[in-house]
């Protein structure tokens, strides 16, 4: 979990868009790269209107591009094979 | 280092050292090893500098990062301003306080116009510290 509580994909979503750099994505947002960085590293929460325009340059929905909450820990594989 | 952050850290500098230069002689003049009627000269000659060597900085920062000088303040930054003042605010103020305290110990004009304009730079010095201070610690 961040220390923000919002978690996001921004980093992978990039890599599955021909490898998308930071300043391209800065660019089509009309924010500085520095911006995309913190938000991509978890120190700043972007309003939601930037949220949701970087959720429109990847076409996915906003809840695929961030999440808030904590981190869901996969269960263990033993666990769940000794319940059956 | 982004331009916003140069630019913080060319203002920080550089009224550091010139205001640094200017309480230096105030405090001589409280020695008695300087004169009290070339504080106002000195002030002058601080404050026309502070000018001209930012202008003269800037311009060369822009000259080099011509579309980031160009592209106006986004969220993050504007956020991050905000802040810094709020933080510097409160410095001021207790600049402020510490004046009127200072009033208890003497009342002399000139050396009350230079807490006022201590507590001024301080404060100034807060504002762009704490934004460079927030830059850094998003960056890492």
């Amino acid at each position: 979990m961040t220390a923000h509580g919002v978690r996001n994909r921004i980093r992978r979503l990039r890599f599955d868009h021909q490898e998308m750099t930071q300043q391209e994505l800065a660019d089509r947002v009309g924010v500085t790269r520095q911006t995309v960085n913190a938000i991509e590293l978890g120190k700043y929460s972007p309003s939601l209107e930037v949220a949701f325009r970087i959720a429109g340059v990847f076409g996915v929905p906003l809840e695929q591009a961030f999440q808030y909450g904590p981190e869901t820990e996969p269960k263990p594989p033993s666990a769940a094979g000794s319940a059956s | 280092m982004s331009f916003r952050e140069k630019t913080l850290w060319v203002s920080f500098v550089l009224l550091f050292t010139l205001f640094g230069v200017y309480f230096w002689h105030v405090t001589q003049v409280g020695h008695g090893n300087a004169d009290p009627n070339s504080t106002f000269h000195i002030f002058l000659l601080v404050l026309i500098t502070l000018i001209v060597a930012e202008l003269a900085v800037r311009l060369v920062l822009r000259i080099r990062n011509p579309k980031e000088a160009r592209a106006a303040r986004d969220e993050r930054e504007r956020a991050i301003e905000l802040r810094a003042r709020s933080i510097a605010y409160y410095v001021m103020l207790a600049g402020a306080l510490l004046t009127v305290g200072s009033v208890h110990i003497s009342t002399d004009g000139y050396f009350l116009a230079q807490h006022i304009l201590l507590a001024l730079v301080v404060a100034e010095l807060t504002r762009l510290g704490a934004q460079i201070v927030i830059f850094r610690r998003e960056a890492a």
